[in-house]
């Protein structure tokens, strides 16, 4: 079996010297996960906006005084710049990301969170995160927290796995999540989180105390002190004891004060004289107060775990804790006494009984010393083998399926039988087609999911039948193997690039959900919308659109911004950005070098600007209707991954002296010229409204985590080798979003100028590019009748680029072996002229 | 390419006219002046002050480093400056009250602020003193008494070792004092049985006629130290015009260490580790102190610190450390990289045609004929010369680039695009097919017959990622000794602008050591290192400082950037982008760069390990004390 490798995000614990729970959970993953898996550190790279391994002295940061464990090591990839995270990653291993903190603990933390999701989708990473609690949604008192929490806990909804730290918080976070899906997803839910028990101790036994445990007189209360944790209660309780049971006893409070208390418990601290405050105290200390102790309290309203509860039990005193929630889960295994801790009564009787009752601590101690406890090093095994297990599943369930029916295609070869196999809303249907002939035969092979040929003298043969019979629709992947089990783990891999985007779509309409239920959910820290401009020396272009722009948002809301990003263009650009100097709601940013198109619209993406970006070039114009629709959609669904805006062109080299937004706009084409109405469709229907296929980015408007994802490339590759490297929204929207829900707006909202600057691409771009982009649309589920038609359009135009770039004495740079796809996706073959 | 910024050498003489360009520190300007006319012990001369900063506050940094570079030029170098190197020829010269007021209350000064304790609690006090080579008795004594009046006065217990080859007569041994216990080692094996009785105390290992400065109490009161194996701290001594000479080491650096006793044989180490180290062959102070250090190059795992605060007077003359000097300079020692390398056993490491030489230029025909030319004469060990031009139009570069497309060790790529010296330079490697890559500017040329073969055989060493040559101006002062971290927010040439011998305090460009920089003027590495990195950051940094960012990214990628003066080139810095410096474009580019810079690295260059913290960041050539 494969060695997993899973990568650790440790963001807020790297840069932030603190030791809160979490950080402990943290520090104990790091201790002994590297056991029982591969693992590597990764954190955020504000600045280039992708995650980056630790280095050696993060490293050091983590683990502090204590050496790595084995087999970590500092990645060489750590300090690698301008790349793509994702080709960072080991090879021909399951790769895993672990978030075991909380998001919002870091800066952006949420918003940085949905798109380290977003781009690991696209490195074929899963992510997994530790779930602590909903304590912030279920408590008044956390109500500044609420909102931020809510976020989170929705963006969690994304991952693959979730670890509930205990079966309290698994069921409180599946009945959270149900409650917004309307029992539609029961099932997925019960799947998607697993409760994970967090490690107790270091070892799997108590230190117990020697001979004379009983005769301590310490009670000890270890935690943050703060109204939930109920310390003032129990001080209460004490204060109000018969004072010959009090005699001799003293309370031990150990642990942050929170500022809500902070008056309130100084006061009953200074009446009582027994009890000892001694602030935040570090693990030493502590287990020197547990070694005075007889018995420890830890009376919380609500946990999602209870560590002080386990650390008592480590150091083998009894603990007296609630009976409820994760805290009751906590003691069942013995050693506490358990009562409603919110009734001042139950407390103070368990109270007199635990120090009166010298059999009842022996006995409590019996069950600690009888009683294992769980072990950090057990926990991280449970995370790993959790992680695999879900690997193995997916896998196993995906062979199984797969190598079923390839036996059944083997058996009826040359029937041109088709083999369904049953996807939740689709069917994957495969077909061994060498022997069809007849119309109906070719139809069902051109309408079936994948077609097997034995070689490629029967794939041409059946591409040229096709043509022949004029069936008119797109074809499918043809797959050549003899024998055709040779086939199986190319149609693996398409079985299961369509099983995962419909999990994609599955959990971006979770998220939809969960935030319509709590609206605070989305992410509130940032603003709705923002437009950015992305420009390199086209300054009237630019100088129109941002004051057309800066006009339109006049009428928006405030938080609503522009954002120009200069790409170090050297004609007056700056100085006629100059002329808006001071307008509150334009931002520039110049790029110290020219990092190239598709490179500034990365820069343009990496920017944390507002949950939704608007990305256009400086001669894209957008339209008054088409902003307020867009901000209509935003404002109904706010999580909605794109909303895809009708758009129109028009043709300018240069913008002329009569040349006003205004005008360009009005005199547009429209490229959907009876589009659907405006509305929620799953993309890949969407996707059927014009021929353009998401080739175009101005008339996209990306949720932040999906743009970023999108433009995760280097893009140092030659231009428009291929689809990274000229139309990397198509790439990334149809290979994973095809099938999930996104907003349509069918009024032109944006007008593109079709005066581009890459013409001399074009022959390349109809030969080369965009067949690729129908066989991808065609894999995906797109209508094949229009992506015939279209194909037809497109080989045609190709000859006219031909013509063009021949008569011009240009190359066509297009290689000879590149036109497969053309002739796949044409039916035709292309011959290229010498 | 780095555009040399400013430089702390903050006057200027002409005539009578002294031009001050910069306050040094917190003296202010009159304190400044001060300062310069004790430098210069100019007496009587009309002088004009000139608030250069002031007049010049419009200025950009990038505008005012391109009118610097003009005024700074070698060529332009101020008689004032030559006089001020024999002052400096070995170290910081202090009168003995200068020295007291700087050193003299040491409770705020960052070497030891994490040291001083509230809660002092004494450590006991383990000294193994060697004897002075020409030191007598007496010196041993007062040694003695030095330490065992500190300790008294810190309530620390104190043993003494007397580490001699030779057995001493009962009567010329200290007499005992209160609560010291004395005794006498004439081998490692008897000394590592001694140690034996201290497992726990940490070992002072000294010369006899050393004393010590009364801030060394921190040392012994300081729980800071528990973790640590090795402690090096900074020397002073009195020379015999009876200035204190300060020796401030360049931090825990083990290839330093390896190729020089640049931290005198004094050191503090953790008995257990000392008794481990004895048990091989290590006989010597120095040597034990460099297999404790062994291992520690990996960033920040270390376990070895270095206190620079002058802690410890020692018996030492400005003629010795001169002698260790020149003698460095005769080269006879083959570099040492390992411990396990015996110094007998010269290292001659093949280098037969593994390395790719990339040179970026435009217009400099002559000067690249030139270092073409002279590669020939190392064609054994180069696979290939590639010549990147950008957009070349000087007709005499022109026919050279043809003539040199011709032969078959040059390959000439065309970089039309606007100027990347980043993009320039990663085209280059890519194009290359040598092992090694080695970046030239166009205006250096070798001066030294070795210089390849010694520049690339530190890489033989897989923990060594990056190494530098020592570059000078064709006046022979220094242009570049490594770089230090926090010049102008970025990262200073180690002394700039001194001639050598005389100037190299703490046998900086001297010897071998690790750094945390290396100009990309002349920068040799592994490709595989290159191409883990991704090259050159072609995106942030097109004109400037993409060698730190190199650099600095190598460093904390675990690869260690040595400096490497047995390979010696002349570099007429910057010769070819002068020109291109006072464009206004040029400038706004530059200073987006240093924002980038800022960002990635803003929280690094505050601080760097090889570099001592008392030397003034604003002075490249080291000549001026931090004011803190």
């Amino acid at each position: 079996m494969q060695r997993q490798h899973i990568l650790v995000y440790v963001n807020h614990t790297l840069r932030v010297a603190a030791s809160s729970g979490i950080q402990r959970v943290v520090g104990k993953i790091a201790a002994h996960l590297p056991e029982f898996a591969e693992v590597s550190f990764v954190t955020w790279d504000y600045s280039a906006g992708q995650l980056r391994y630790l280095d050696a002295r993060g490293l050091d940061r983590l683990y502090g005084k204590s050496d790595w464990p084995a087999g970590v090591v500092a990645s060489p990839y750590a300090h690698r710049v301008n790349f793509r995270f994702g080709d960072a990653l080991p090879a021909g291993r399951p790769v895993w990301l672990l978030f075991p903190e909380i998001s919002y603990h870091a800066k952006h933390g949420t918003e940085v969170m949905a798109r380290i999701i977003s781009m690991c989708r696209g490195y074929g990473v899963r992510t997994a995160a530790i779930f602590y609690d909903l304590i912030p949604l279920r408590h008044p008192q956390y109500q500044e927290l609420a909102a931020r929490h809510a976020s989170y806990v929705a963006q969690l909804v994304r991952c693959d796995r979730l670890f509930a730290i205990s079966r309290f918080e698994r069921r409180s976070l599946i009945d959270h999540y149900a409650r917004a899906l309307e029992g539609v997803a029961a099932a997925r839910l019960e799947s998607l989180v697993t409760a994970v028990l967090l490690g107790e101790a270091d070892h799997g036994h108590a230190t117990l105390p020697g001979a004379n445990g009983e005769g301590r007189k310490g009670i000890f209360l270890l935690g943050t002190v703060e109204p939930r944790k109920g310390q003032l209660r129990v001080i209460e309780s004490f204060n109000n004891l018969p004072s010959e049971v009090r005699e001799g006893f003293e309370l031990d409070i150990a642990g942050s004060l929170h500022p809500d208390v902070a008056a309130k418990f100084e006061r009953l601290v200074a009446v009582s004289g027994r009890v000892r405050y001694h602030g935040y105290v570090n693990e030493t200390q502590a287990r020197a107060l547990f070694e005075r102790a007889r018995f420890s309290i830890f009376a919380s309203e609500d946990e999602g775990f209870g560590l002080p509860i386990a650390e008592s039990l480590t150091n083998g005193v009894p603990c007296l804790t609630a009976k409820f929630g994760a805290m009751a889960e906590v003691a069942c295994g013995g050693g506490c006494a358990t009562v409603d801790v919110r009734s001042e009564r139950e407390l103070s009787q368990a109270m007199v009984r635990l120090m009166q009752n010298d059999a009842l601590i022996a006995s409590l101690r019996k069950e600690i010393a009888d009683r294992p406890l769980r072990t950090w090093r057990e926990y991280a095994a449970a995370l790993a083998n959790e992680m695999r297990t879900a690997i193995d599943i997916e896998a196993s369930l995906e062979r199984r399926g797969m190598e079923d029916v390839i036996g059944k295609l083997s058996d009826t070869r040359g029937g041109g039988k088709v083999i369904s196999v049953a996807l939740d809303a689709s069917e994957f249907r495969m077909l061994a087609a060498d022997e069809c002939t007849s119309r109906e035969c070719l139809e069902k092979a051109v309408t079936s999911s994948v077609c097997i040929v034995t070689s490629s003298e029967a794939r041409d043969a059946l591409i040229s039948r096709v043509a022949a019979k004029d069936v008119r629709l797109a074809l499918p992947d043809i797959l050549v193997a003899e024998p055709v089990q040779g086939a199986a783990p190319e149609i693996a891999r398409l079985f299961a690039d369509r099983v995962r985007r419909q999990e994609v779509a599955d959990r971006e309409l979770m998220l939809r959900r969960v935030v319509r239920e709590r609206p605070d959910a989305r992410i509130l820290a940032l603003p709705k919308l923002c437009l950015v401009i992305s420009t390199y020396n086209r300054a009237r272009f630019l100088e129109e659109n941002v004051r057309w722009l800066l006009r339109l948002l006049r009428e928006c809301p405030g938080d609503i911004r522009l954002v120009v990003v200069d790409n170090a263009s050297t004609d007056d650009t700056l100085e006629r950005l100059g002329r808006f100097g001071g307008h509150a709601r334009l931002t520039v940013i110049s790029n110290p070098v020219n990092v190239g198109m598709l490179g500034n619209l990365r820069v343009c993406s990496s920017l944390v600007q507002a949950r939704h970006v608007w990305m256009i070039g400086d001669d894209d114009f957008i339209a008054p209707k088409g902003l307020a629709a867009v901000l209509e959609a935003l404002n109904a669904h706010p999580e909605l991954p794109f909303v895809f805006v009708n758009f129109g062109i028009y043709r300018r080299l240069a913008l002329t002296e009569g040349d006003t937004a205004e005008g360009l706009i009005a005199e547009r084409i429209p490229l959907a010229a009876e589009p659907v109405p405006s509305g929620l469709y799953p993309i890949r229907q969407i996707s059927e409204q014009h021929d353009n296929l998401f080739t175009a980015f101005y008339p996209i408007v990306f949720r932040s985590d999906l743009l970023a994802a999108c433009f995760d490339y280097p893009f140092d590759g030659k231009p428009f080798v291929d689809l990274v490297e000229s139309v990397p929204t198509t790439k990334m929207i149809l290979e994973t979003y095809a099938e999930t829900e996104a907003y349509w707006c069918a009024p032109v909202g944006i007008v593109g100028n079709i005066a581009n600057s890459w013409s001399a691409h074009l022959p390349r771009w109809h030969a080369v590019l965009m067949p690729r982009v129908f066989q991808l649309a065609r894999r995906v589920g797109v209508d094949p009748s229009k992506l015939w038609a279209w194909a037809q359009l497109h080989r045609h135009l190709f000859r006219e680029a031909e013509q063009t770039a021949t008569k011009q004495g240009a190359s066509l740079d297009v290689a000879p072996h590149e036109l497969e796809v053309a002739h796949h996706v044409f039916q035709k073959r292309l011959e290229l002229k010498a | 390419m780095r555009c040399p910024a400013p430089r702390a050498a903050s006057y200027s003489v002409s005539g009578s006219v002294l031009t001050i360009r910069r306050v040094v520190g917190k003296l202010g300007w009159r304190g400044t002046l001060r300062k310069v006319i004790a430098d210069l012990r100019l007496g009587g001369p009309r002088l004009l002050l000139q608030k250069y900063r002031r007049q010049h506050a419009s200025l950009s940094q990038a505008e005012a480093c391109a009118r610097h570079q003009a005024l700074s030029a070698p060529s332009h170098m101020p008689p004032a400056h030559e006089a001020s190197s024999a002052n400096f020829s070995h170290g910081f010269a202090l009168a003995s009250s200068e020295f007291d007021r700087i050193y003299g209350s040491w409770g705020r000064h960052p070497a030891l602020a994490d040291l001083i304790e509230q809660e002092k609690q004494p450590r006991d006090w383990l000294l193994v003193v060697s004897p002075h080579p020409t030191l007598g008795f007496n010196a041993l004594a007062e040694t003695v008494h030095s330490a065992a009046r500190l300790s008294r006065g810190v309530g620390a217990k104190l043993a003494v070792i007397l580490y001699a080859p030779l057995a001493m007569q009962p009567e010329v041994l200290p007499r005992a004092q209160d609560g010291v216990r004395l005794f006498q080692v004439t081998t490692a094996s008897d000394l590592k049985g001694v140690l034996a009785q201290f497992p726990a105390w940490l070992a002072h290992f000294i010369i006899s006629g050393d004393a010590f400065h009364a801030a060394y109490a921190s040392i012994l009161t300081s729980s800071q130290l528990n973790d640590c194996d090795v402690i090096l701290t900074d020397m002073f001594f009195v020379d015999e015009w009876d200035k204190v000479r300060l020796v401030l080491l360049p931090g825990v650096n083990p290839i330093h260490a390896l190729n020089v006793d640049y931290f005198l044989s004094r050191a503090i180490v953790r008995v257990s580790c000392a008794a481990e180290a004895l048990n091989g062959r290590v006989d010597d102070v120095g040597e034990l102190v460099i297999a404790l250090m062994e291992g520690t190059t990996e960033v920040s795992r270390t376990k070895c610190r270095h206190i620079a605060f002058p802690l410890l007077k020692v018996a030492e003359s400005a003629a010795s450390l001169s002698e260790r000097r020149l003698r460095l300079l005769t080269r006879d020692q083959p570099i040492r990289l390992r411990p396990e390398e015996s110094n007998c056993q010269p290292v001659r490491r093949e280098c037969r045609g593994r390395v790719s030489v990339v040179i970026c230029t435009k217009d400099n025909g002559f000067l690249v004929e030139q270092l073409v030319n002279r590669l020939q004469l190392d064609a054994e060990e180069i696979a290939d010369v590639v010549v990147v031009s950008n957009r070349t139009s000087n007709g005499y570069a022109l026919q050279l680039h043809e003539r040199l497309s011709a032969q078959r060790s040059v390959k000439l790529i065309k970089y039309d695009e606007p100027f990347n010296f980043s993009a320039q330079c990663n085209l280059g490697a890519s194009v290359g097919s040598g092992e090694i890559l080695l970046f030239l500017n166009d205006d250096v040329v070798p001066v030294n017959a070795d210089w390849l073969r010694e520049l690339v055989a530190p890489l033989d060493d897989p923990k060594i990622g990056i190494v530098g040559p020592l570059l000078l101006y064709p006046d022979q002062s220094v242009q570049h000794a490594g770089m230090f971290l926090g010049f102008e927010r970025v990262a200073g040439h180690v002394l700039r602008g001194v001639r050598l011998p005389e100037g190299d305090c703490g046998f900086l460009a001297s010897a071998p050591r690790q750094v945390m920089a290396v100009t990309g003027a002349a920068l040799c590495m592994r490709r595989k290192d290159f191409e883990v990195l991704n090259g050159f950051d072609r995106n942030r940094f097109a004109l400037t400082i993409q060698d730190v960012d190199l650099c600095l990214r190598a460093h904390f990628s675990g690869m260690a950037v040595v400096f490497n003066p047995r390979s010696i080139l002349l570099h007429m810095e910057s010769v070819s982008v002068r020109p291109t410096l006072s464009d206004p474009g040029t400038i706004r580019r530059r200073a987006l760069e240093h924002e980038a810079f800022a960002e990635r690295w803003g929280d690094v260059v505050v601080t760097d390990m090889f570099h001592n913290l008392n030397c003034s960041r604003s002075d490249e050539s080291l000549k001026s004390l931090e004011a803190w």
